[in-house]
Parts: structure tokens; sequence; C-alpha cells
């Protein structure tokens, strides 16, 4: 008996689509194959139990659209008809599942078969849809139903154009409203805005009295502690006080000059002094920082020089530049400042060789309030305004400022002052000077850079925590360390790349940054730490001096822990700082231990573990599972899994693995042998799971191998020893009839607990009649005769409840051997039986399927019996009515050729093998021509199980087809013969042509010689008429003569065979040119011919006959000018080569344009200009020979142009 | 008998070979001219060069000829192991390629394509006459 075939993967190997609908009237989508799924881009569980129409519903957007309409009528029509109906192929609109709301169009070719039940019911409707959209797209193209489709097309794109229009019109109008609304908020913004300006200039004034008054005692008080022994502390911090004091207050200043140039109100005190005294006393705040940090100082100054100016603006101009100067450059570097003066001009200029400016930053330096968030752009220090304020300043001294690179490669600044007051301008008295407290901070901030040393990191203290900070503040940086410093380990960093490399290089425990930094900021750094693996987890505080909410969710999301704003105590920093490097110790620990953890899992489980690379390399093998297979570790590590696999199960692993790689699967579990080392054979149990990396790529396998080779043996003792298990037990003793059961039957058969057993006539209305009736047989021979039984039956409970129990039972004799008593077991099997009734329905469904497939289908066992078949394979084969299954293929069909054979075989190893048209000759004669595709399929264990084999008869489509070529073989016939009769055509004008060449000149040298003797000897005896008509006579036979030339020449081009040839276009120009030298020469023609070098493909004598028409034609037309002129001119693009002959004759009126290029065409009289009216047709027809065109350019009397386009040589166009 | 060899002129066309005689005539040619009407009566000659009969200075062959035309003729002469050596100049009007090609094919010594104007062809005769039998040295 065959074995019951595995329908199900006939259903999903399949190739062709199919659906399975229930015939209710949504049409439910009862199962459907891999193929369909694959196809409509859908997914199973989304479709199963769903109506068709709500899948596949109609495309909205196509009115044209009657997929629906036309797929109801034919699923009804199988319905009332119970036959199948082949559709007209049918466009369907899939919905696009990448959420877009789209639909793609596809061809259908569907069928729909009715699937009947014994009464002949119709069950099931089989929908079969072949997708032949590909076929339908090519056939569409030149189909009438093509035009309808663009038709509709254009009607949709039309209606959408008007809709498109309606919503610009729409937007149009709300632009309109915004607009107007943008126009008063930008009203609004210049009041807010001049608001703004006026309140900054008050909160700065009033912030710097109350500055001065801390700043005088504070300088007071260190006046006097830098003489007394005050101890070295106090100085520091009464020292660090005032310096922040006057940062405070410069930058107060800064900000109330600001607002007041913005304002335009800043006044300008004119007085005269002297500039040169100024630049020296300015200059030498700067001497002893130059000494202390050896950077050669220069001061050029001629002795004196009286300005008109602001003294105090000029100062601050100065005092900012230098300070600029000395933040830029290096310790050992060198600094100059330079005055110049003219009878009108001072000129100063500042110069340093630090890094200098970019060019491309140099609009920007100047630039007032650019608050860069990114920072590496903000270069210097303080806020931002010190050139800003030079720049301002300059521009309400009239100074002009310039700013280049100087010749050392730093920075120059320039500024260039009129040394006389604007006229008008009132003198003041005396010169005011610069505000002392600005002088100071300008010395101090330098002071504290040249100072800023990051501090020492204690070696003692090494088991405290290492914290770093970054801040290029010194001040700061050196207040939060010292801050740190009892509980951690510190060390300082002044800017982001700097913190960076610290970071690196210590990696520290906890970070503390500001954001605001010159070189790198700190957003930049902190996402440059977080690209370093070994960084990864140090937690980082930023410290902001801006609340702003956006900074911070950006901070957060950059990988920041926490952030502090300035100004914090010292207390909110330290409990920050303190609760994440706590928890950054906390979280290493606990790696720390679930490595351990894992480690010792690892070695110690009690199951195989191993990681496998990809390739079945042991990367990692615990000690269990050297215990199972006996190798050391070491042994174990130099082999493969597939060493150590018993060959036969070698090929189910390699597949499982190739599945898992391919992404099919992601674990597997198998049973399968091993070889251990002593070469026993053991059985394991395999469980692998593939590890992938970050970027979905595979890594290695986990593998987890357990030893179940006792449990192979026991489950195999077991089966020898199988016995009656005890589920629901009971005994009745025949002798009292005393009935026992255990409480699992009182809940099987639904009988109250609180109730003797049932009598056995009793239990008879547990079960259904036909059940009972089996069961109670047995019981009976069990009790007669002392059979053990077991059957299963039907238990209908009180409630109407209905389940399955397997009855088992068995006789117990007495000492005599008499049966005394029986007892059994009532095992409730209810799930187990459903399962199974639902597999079997499930098979009936799938056979049904297979049986009515509208394809030739068949399954076939490993030895090529049949397990099943569809109805249309035994018509297709003509296999009659008898039951094939079973017997074997080749039992059916001894003709069956080896070819087949082979394939089966093939298929049998796993293949899958396929054939879109394969001829077949059928036993009539008759030529079949079938698709077919050959396949393994699988058993639960993955082994082969068979093959299966689908065949579709494709004759018809072959037929069209062949239809097709003889249509084109006709075809070809025809133009061959059109072809003949063309050459026969062309054959006969030759000779014409030829006989043109022979006996039409002939008679005409007959004419032209006797015509001449008779003038030589006749002449003196013919009167003047006479000798006019041989006069005429004889022009009239060169006239005539050269028709005939010309027209040979032209006929000559036509027939002639052309060689394509690399020609130099320029050196043929030349050449045809020269040949007409003589010509050109006695009628005076300038001719112009610079052409660079051109290299065409065409024919030499060919373009050469077009030159010379074209020249010749010039010279001709254009023999009335005054200064007659001809010039060659040439163009090129990618592919073609124009070449332009331009002469200043008489030209011709463009609406000849055509008709100059036709045979015979002229446009003047003979008398005024002779010709043919060959020339240019000839042109014509030589450049259209040579894959070229002419064409021409003139106004009347301005002369003409004629360009030639000739396909280019790669040469010319380099 | 003249001591000098003629020229043979091959041409059918009664008006060219008078219009050739009269060239001929014109320029004071000295060698005797024979004419050929057709190209067998061209190769009628060939038996008679044979036996000794003076050969010609040059063979002025027209290529369009009755019964036998000027190729074939042509062809003979050059396929002829001793009267190969005359020299034949084609006079025609034909300036096809393929008979040019093939004259040339063939192993002829020069082509020449007959002129329509008068002048020119005097100058044509003139020039044949001098290259030919004046200037020409012939194999002996």
């Amino acid at each position: 008996m065959p074995e019951i075939p595995p329908y199900q993967q006939l259903f999903e190997v399949s190739p062709y689509p199919y659906l399975l609908l229930r015939a209710d009237s949504a049409f439910t989508i009862a199962a459907v194959n891999n193929k369909y799924v694959e196809m409509t881009r859908t997914e199973r569980d989304a479709i199963v139990g769903h109506g068709l129409f709500e899948i596949f519903p109609d495309n909205p957007d196509d009115p044209a659209c009657a997929s629906v309409r036309d797929l109801r009528t034919s699923l009804n029509h199988v319905l009332s008809k119970k036959r199948a109906d082949v559709m007209s192929v049918q466009k369907y609109d899939i919905p696009l599942r990448d959420g877009s709301g789209g639909f793609e169009v596809k061809y259908w070719s569907p069928v729909n078969t009715p699937v009947l039940d014994a009464e002949g019911r119709v069950t099931y409707i089989l929908h079969h849809a072949e997708d032949v959209t590909e076929f339908v797209v090519r056939h569409d193209n030149d189909d009438a139903q093509h035009l309808n489709k663009v038709e509709a097309r254009a009607q949709r794109m039309e209606a959408e154009i008007m809709q498109r229009a309606a919503e610009v019109k729409k937007a149009n109008r709300a632009l309109k409203t915004a607009m107007e609304e943008l126009e008063q908020m930008n009203q609004r913004l210049t009041e807010l805005d001049h608001l703004k300006s006026q309140f900054f200039a008050n909160i700065s004034h009033e912030l710097r009295t109350p500055l001065t008054l801390i700043i005088a005692p504070l300088e007071s008080r260190m006046r006097w502690l830098t003489g007394s022994n005050a101890s070295a502390e106090e100085r520091h911090e009464t020292g660090l006080m005032l310096r922040n004091a006057r940062i405070l207050y410069r930058h107060v200043t800064d900000l109330l000059d600001a607002a007041k140039l913005e304002a335009g109100r800043m006044p300008v005190f004119w007085a005269r002094f002297d500039l040169a005294e100024l630049v020296r006393v300015t200059a030498s705040y700067f001497e002893l920082l130059a000494q202390e940090r050896a950077i050669a100082f220069q001061v050029i100054s001629p002795e004196a020089c009286v300005v008109e100016s602001d003294s105090e603006k000029l100062q601050r101009i100065l005092l900012n530049l230098l300070s600029n100067a000395f933040k830029f450059t290096q310790d050992k570097g060198c600094i100059s400042v330079r005055l110049v003066i003219t009878e009108a001009c001072a000129r100063i200029e500042v110069q340093d060789n630090g890094p200098g400016i970019p060019a491309e930053m140099r609009a920007h330096v100047f630039e007032r309030f650019t608050q860069v968030e990114n920072s590496v752009t903000r270069q210097h220090g303080g806020t931002g305004l010190g050139l800003a304020i030079v720049k301002d300043f300059a521009d309400l001294l009239h100074g002009q400022l310039e700013l280049e690179e100087s010749p050392g490669g730093g920075a120059l600044f320039r500024i260039t002052l009129p040394r006389a007051a604007p006229a008008g301008s009132a003198l003041r008295d005396a010169a005011v000077s610069l505000d002392e407290i600005i002088v100071h901070e300008v010395m101090d901030e330098l002071q504290s850079r040249a100072q800023r040393t990051p501090s020492p990191l204690t070696v003692t203290s090494n088991h405290l925590p290492l914290v770093l900070v970054v801040e290029d503040n010194a001040d700061m940086n050196r207040f939060i360390a010292d801050m740190l410093q009892p509980h951690y380990r510190v060390a300082s960093a002044f800017d982001g790349r700097e913190g960076l490399e610290q970071a690196l290089k210590l990696i520290p425990d906890l970070i503390l940054s500001d954001v605001m930094m010159p070189v790198m900021g700190g957003e930049h750094m902190v996402r440059q730490i977080r690209q370093h693996a070994e960084l990864e987890g140090v937690p980082i505080i930023m410290l902001t001096a801006k609340a702003d909410d956006d900074l911070c969710v950006n901070l957060l999301k950059s990988g920041v822990q926490d952030y502090l704003n300035k100004p914090f105590t010292v207390n909110q920093l330290l409990v920050r700082v303190d609760k994440l490097v706590l928890e950054r110790q906390r979280v290493r620990e606990q790696l720390r231990q679930s490595e351990a953890r894992f480690q010792a899992t690892f070695e110690q489980a009690a199951a195989g573990i191993s990681i496998v690379s990809l390739e079945g390399n042991w990367l990692r093998v615990n000690h269990k599972l050297c215990a199972i297979l006996g190798y050391s570790q070491d042994e174990l590590m130099a082999l493969t899994f597939q060493d150590v696999t018993y060959p036969d199960d070698l090929e189910a692993d390699i597949d499982n693995v190739r599945r898992a790689l391919s992404g099919e699967i992601t674990a597997y579990a198998m049973e399968k042998r091993y070889i251990r080392k002593d070469g026993r054979v053991i059985w394991i149990n395999l469980n692998v799971s593939l590890v992938r990396k970050p970027d979905g790529a595979p890594d290695y396998f986990i593998a987890v191998i357990e030893d179940i080779q006792s449990r192979k043996e026991i489950e195999a003792s077991l089966k020898q020893a199988k016995r009656i298990a005890h589920f629901g037990h009971w005994k009745w003793d025949v002798g009292t009839g005393e009935n026992t059961w255990s409480e699992e039957i009182y809940r099987i058969y639904g009988r109250a607990i609180d109730l003797p057993p049932a009598s056995y006539q009793e239990v008879a209305q547990y079960f259904t009649a036909e059940s009972w009736n089996d069961l109670a047989a047995a019981v009976e021979k069990c009790s007669t005769e002392g059979l053990a039984y077991e059957c299963d039956a039907e238990v209908v409970r009180a409630d109407g409840c209905r389940c399955w129990i397997t009855a088992r039972g068995e006789a117990v004799r007495d000492a005599d051997g008499r049966i005394a008593a029986l007892q059994g077991t009532v095992q409730d099997i209810t799930e187990r039986k459903l399962g199974e009734m639902a597999l079997q329905e499930n098979k009936e469904r799938l056979k049904l399927f297979i049986e009515h497939a509208p394809a030739s289908l068949a399954m076939f066992d490993r030895d090529m019996r049949y397990l099943a078949f569809s109805q249309r394979w035994r018509n297709d084969y003509n296999m009659g009515d008898g039951d094939l299954l079973g017997v074997c293929h080749y039992d059916v069909f001894p003709e069956i050729g080896e070819e087949w054979k082979v394939i089966h075989r093939r298929c049998l190893a796993g293949e899958v093998i396929r054939a879109d048209e394969d001829r077949f000759v059928r036993a009539d004669g008759s030529v079949q021509w079938l698709r077919w595709e050959v396949r393994p399929w699988y058993q639960a264990g993955g082994a082969i199980g068979g093959i299966a084999m689908f065949t579709e008869d494709i004759t018809y489509r072959k037929q069209a087809e062949a239809a097709l070529q003889q249509l084109n073989a006709d075809l070809e016939k025809r133009v061959a013969e059109r072809t003949a009769e063309l050459n026969t055509l062309n054959q006969s004008l030759e000779s014409f042509v030829y006989s043109v060449s022979h006996d039409l000149k002939a008679p005409l040298r007959g004419v032209e010689g006797y015509s001449r003797l008779l003038e030589e000897d006749y002449s003196d005896r013919l009167d003047d008429e006479g000798r006019l008509f041989i006069t005429n006579l004889r022009a009239g036979v060169t006239r005539m003569n050269e028709l005939i030339d010309d027209l040979l020449a032209y006929s000559r081009m036509e027939r002639r065979k052309l060689e394509s040839q690399v020609l130099d276009l320029t050196a043929l120009t030349q050449r045809v040119i020269a040949e007409c030298g003589g010509e050109i020469a006695a009628r005076q023609i300038e001719v112009i011919c610079d052409l660079p070098l051109l290299m065409v493909n065409g024919d030499r004598d060919g373009l050469a006959l077009v030159l010379r028409n074209l020249l010749e034609n010039a010279i001709k037309f254009s023999q009335h000018a005054a200064h007659p002129r001809i010039e060659f001119g040439a163009d090129r693009d990618n592919q073609h080569v124009i070449l332009s002959v331009r002469d200043n004759g008489i030209g011709f009126d463009m609406k000849y344009n055509q008709r100059i290029f036709e045979i015979f065409e002229r446009l003047h009289r003979l008398e005024d200009y002779p010709g043919t009216g060959i020339g240019l047709a000839l042109v014509k027809k030589a450049m259209q020979r040579m894959g070229g065109r002419v064409w021409a350019h003139s106004t009347p009397g301005e002369g003409a142009t004629f360009y030639l386009e000739l396909p280019a040589m790669a040469e010319s166009l380099r | 008998m003249s001591l000098y060899p003629p020229i043979l002129l091959v041409e059918d066309n009664p008006l060219d070979v008078d219009l050739t005689l009269r060239a001929f005539q014109r320029r004071k040619l000295i060698n005797p001219v024979l004419v050929a009407r057709d190209g067998e009566e061209a190769l009628a000659w060939v038996p008679r060069w044979e036996s000794g009969e003076i050969q010609p200075a040059v063979i002025l062959l027209d290529l369009n000829l009755p019964r036998v035309d000027g190729l074939t003729v042509l062809r003979t002469l050059k396929e002829h192991a001793v009267l190969c050596r005359i020299p034949v100049v084609v006079l025609t009007t034909s300036k096809e390629d393929r008979d040019i090609q093939a004259a040339y094919d063939l192993g002829v010594n020069s082509y020449i394509v007959k002129p329509v104007g008068f002048d020119n062809f005097m100058d044509v005769a003139q020039h044949i006459e001098l290259y030919w039998c004046v200037l020409n040295e012939h194999p002996q």
C-alpha cells in the first residue's frame, strides 16, 4: 500500500498559482499556495479566511476596471453550472503592499474549476490564475486595445490636470494670504527688533554700574594682598574674582557698544591727539606678555603723528587687533604693529605669523553677533564681538579695514584712517582715553590663556574613578577640577579635539564637557566619542549656558547622559557626577558577572554547547560536548561538524544549514548521529540557531547538542514493553458485579462524582450507538474469551458534549484461569482525534484539489509509484479508468525513454528540472508541446519522499507561434522578391546610363567635330548669320555635353559603391580649392579657408565632388559681387562635423530652399548663370549616400551659405 | 608601303572614324592608319601579324563594338604570346569605373576618354601619335 501522499506539499510546490475558495457567498479563501502568495504579493495569514473580493478590491482609480464583476460572474457561473469556467484574460489591479495605496496592473488568465463532493454539490472552487502580464503587455503594443487604453489614460490624465489646476488655484489663494500675514509679521518683527536693541542698551548700562562697584574694591584689595604676606590661596581666589568680574564688565561693555552701534547711536568724540603715542602706549601693555611667551613683538612708528579722530575707539581697535594677534600666535612666534603716515592718511597694520584666516572665512570674522552653533568654526574665545567692534569702529571713524594674508603666513589687519576729522565736526579739547578695566580684562584673558595647563594627574590615587573635564575657560576648568579633586582623579582638556584625544588615551569613567568651545565644539566631540567602541558606556555630562530645550534634547539624543545648566552649584555637579560614575561601575560589574556566568554556563552545561563557523568549524566547544564526542577541546576544534557527522545524516544537516543561511529558517532542530573518536555511533539531538551580525549578515551558529543515545535505547525497549497506560482506570468484578472507577472516568463521561460508577447498561448511554456497538462487542469478547481490546469510541455526555476516547480492557483471571474480573483504561483522545479528522479533511480537500486541478500533475514515491495524480493527468496521458495508485510509472508507460529516467533520478536526488517547451510525438503521431517541471518532495524529516511532476499542454501557443513564424517567412520571401525586382530595375537603369554615355556622346562628337571643321574650313564662305548659326550650334553641343556629363555623374553617384574611409576634410577642402585656383585667381575671389583638423567618415571621391560643386557654385554666383569672397567654416558636436561654404553672391530666396537641391531645378536664366541644374542635386545625393546632410541658408543679395554635415571621427572630437 | 608602322584604329562609328582620321591628318600624322570596323575585323589582323606582316605601333580600341566587343579583342591580344607586346590604347566615350578596371585588368597600356570637343580631340590625336609612335620604344 503506497504511503499517504503529502498533498499539502504538492499544492504548495506547484509552479502555478492556486486559490481554493469556499462555495459561499463571499467566496471565502480556504487555502492558497506559495506561488499565488508570491505572485500577488499577499501574505497567507492576511487572506485565508477572508472573502476573495475583500482581499482583491477593484482599483478605484480605474473606472474601466471591471475585473471584480467579471470574476464574480465567472464564479457564480461555476456554482450554477458545476462546470469549469475559463475566463478571458483579465486585468486585475493588485494593491501594492508597500503602504503607498497604489496598484500594480497584472493580467491573469484565470480558470475556475468546481470541486464537487460525493453528492455532486460544489464544495470548493479552485481558482487557477496564470500571470500573463508580460505576454499581454507585449501583445498590447500592436493591438487596437492599446489605442483604447491610451485614450482612457488620456482622459484620466485630463481629469487629473483639471484637478491639479483647481489645487494650484487654491494653493495660490493660500499663498497670497500667507504673504500678507508675512508682511504684517515682518513689520512687527522690525518693531520688536528695535525694542530689543533699546532693552539691550538699558540692561547693559544698568549692569555696568554695579560691576564697577565690585571691581574697584577688588582691585584695591588685590593691591593690598600683593603687599601683604597673605596666603597664596587667598591671592588666587581674589585674583579669580577680579578677573571674572572684569570679563563680565567687558562683555557688558561689548554688548552695550553693539547695541549702540545697531541703533546708530554710538557717539564719536573727535579730538586732536598723537596717534604714534597711542600706538606705543597700547602696544606697551603687551610687552610683558610677549616676553613671557618669547614672542618677537615689534612696534614700528614715527616719532609723532597728529590726527583728528576718536582716541578711545582707536585704542579699542588696536587693543582688539593685538589681543587677537596674541591669541593666535604660538609661543616664540612674531607679531608686529606698524604705523605709517602720509599727508592725508594714517595706516596701522597689525601682523602675526599665526595660522592666518582662510580666504573663505575672511568675510565672516567681522560679522557682529555671529553666534555660530557649530563651534568648529568658532576659532576664538570671548564673546565673538572683538573683530566686529573693530570693523564697526573703523567705519565710524571713516577708516578702511582690510584683512589679508601676511607675508609670514599669518593674518594682516590694515586700517587706513583720514588724518583730519570730517569737515564741520566739533573738535574736543582733550582726547578721551580708554576704560582701564577693559584694558585689564584683555590682558587678563591673554594671561590666563598663557597659563592654562592641564592639571596633573595624581598617580597615587589610582583607584579613584577618573573624570575628564573639557572646558575652554581655564578658570572654569580649574574650578571644576578643584571641586572634583578630593573624590576623583581629574584630567583637563581645553577644547573638543583635545578632549577627544585625552578621552581615547585615558578612557575616563566620566566626561564633563562644555558645549561652546574653540576648535571642536562639545556636540561634535560627543558625536566623535560615540563612534569609538572603546569609549562605549563612558557617561558624558554637558555643561551648557543656554537653557534651551531643543539643545538639551539634541544633546541627550546624541549620546549625552546628562546636562547641567550654568550657573550650577557644587552640589549639583557632585551629585550628578557621583550618580553616573557609580552607575557606570555597577554596569561594568554586571557585565563582568554576566560574562562570568555565561562562561560557567557554557562550560558546565549539561548539554554540549558549541559555536560553529558558517563553514562548519568548531569555534568554541564546552566540556560536555567533548565528553559526548570523546575528543579533547583542541582535537575537536581542529575538526568540522561535517567530520564527525554520520554520513547518512550529513545531507539533511547541511540542507538545514543552507536553509538557515538563506534566511528561510532561523533555527532548526534534528536528531542525528555523530561518530565518536572511538568510532562508536551515537544519537544526539541537535538544536542550532544562526546568529547574525547587526547588519543582518550571518555570523556564526550556536549548536546545542544533547546526548540522546540512552533515550533512544530506552525508546526501543519501551516499544516491546508497551503496557496499558493508566489514564482513567476501571475494574469490574465478574462475580460480584462490583464496579470501581477512578475519578478521571467520571470526568470523561461527565458523570457526577458523588454517584456510584455506572452499571454496564448505564454506560451505553454515554456512547453514540455506533461506537457502543463496537465497544460492547469488544467487551463481550473480553469477558467471554479473555481477549484484551483496544478501540476508539465517541462519547456523548449528558450536556451534549462529545468527545473521543480510547478504551482498553483486559481480563483478569483467577488462580484457576477463570475470568474473574475485567479491568481497563479510558483515555480521552478528543484532541488527537479532532486533529486527525481535520488532517483527514485537509487531505481529502487537497486530494480533491489534485484530482480536479486544471493542470496535469502527478506525485510519485521514490520508486516512481503513483501516489496521486490529477484527472487531467489521467486524460492527457490516456491512462484509462484503472486504479493506478501504487503502480509504477514505468509499468504504465513502458515506452518511457532513458532520458526521462535520468531526469527522474536527478530530481529524486534533489534537483528541480523544468522545460518551458518540449516537443512530444504522441502515440497517434500528433505533435504535442509541453511545458513541464519535475521536482522532489520532502518528507517531514527532510528526506526526499519522491517527485512531483507538472505538465501543461502549450500546443496551442506553439501553433500560434508557428503561424507567426510562417507569416514572417512569407514576409521575408516577399521582401526578397521585391528586392530582386528592384535589382533588375537597377540593372536596366545602369545599362540605360551606360548606353547614354556611349550612344549619346558619339553623335554629339560628330556634331561638334563637323561644326568645328565647318567653322575652320568654310567660315570665309558663310555670311554673318551662317557663322552665328555655327556658334549657336557649338554652344548647344557644349551644353549638351555638360548635361550628359553631369547626368552621368549623378547616376554614378547613385549607383557606385561608396568606400567609407576616414578622411581629413580640411586637406580635401584645400585640395579642391587648389584645383579651382586658376578660376579663383582670374576672378579675383578672396577665399578664406582657416579650418581646424577635421576627420570625417566619407567617400573620398564623393566628398571631393560635393566640395567642388559647392565651390564652383559659390564662384559662379558671386562673380558679380564687387569683392567676391568665399569663406569655409567648420563646427562640430559630439557626432558630427559641419562644414559651411559661404559666399557673398546673389543669394536666393529661402522659399526655394528645398527646390535648389532638386534635379534640373534652376533659379536663373542660362545666359546669366550657366549650369545644368544637376550640381546641387548631385551634392544632395552624395551627402545622403555618405550618411550626411546638406542644407543652405540665404538672403537674396547677401550671399548664400551651404552646410555639409558628416559623421565625425573620434580624432576630431578630441 | 610606308616605312612607319601603322596605327590600327578599331572603331565602328563611321563619324568617329572620319573625325579621327581627320584629326590625325590635321596634326600631320605620318604613320598610316588602318581601320577595323568591328572586333572581328580587328582580330582578323592577328594571323597576318603572326605571319610576319608589320605590327602596328599602337592599337586604338573602342570598347563598344559590334560582333566582338572591345574587351574581348583586348583579352585575345593580351593573352597572345607575342602580340601581347603591341601597345593597346582604349579610346572610348565610357568613363565607367567598371570599363576602366576591366581594361586594366586585361593589361591595357592606356585608357583615354574621347573628348567631345574637336579641338580637344585633335590634341588627343597628336598626343597619341607623339607618345606611342615617336617617344615610345617598342620591343624588337
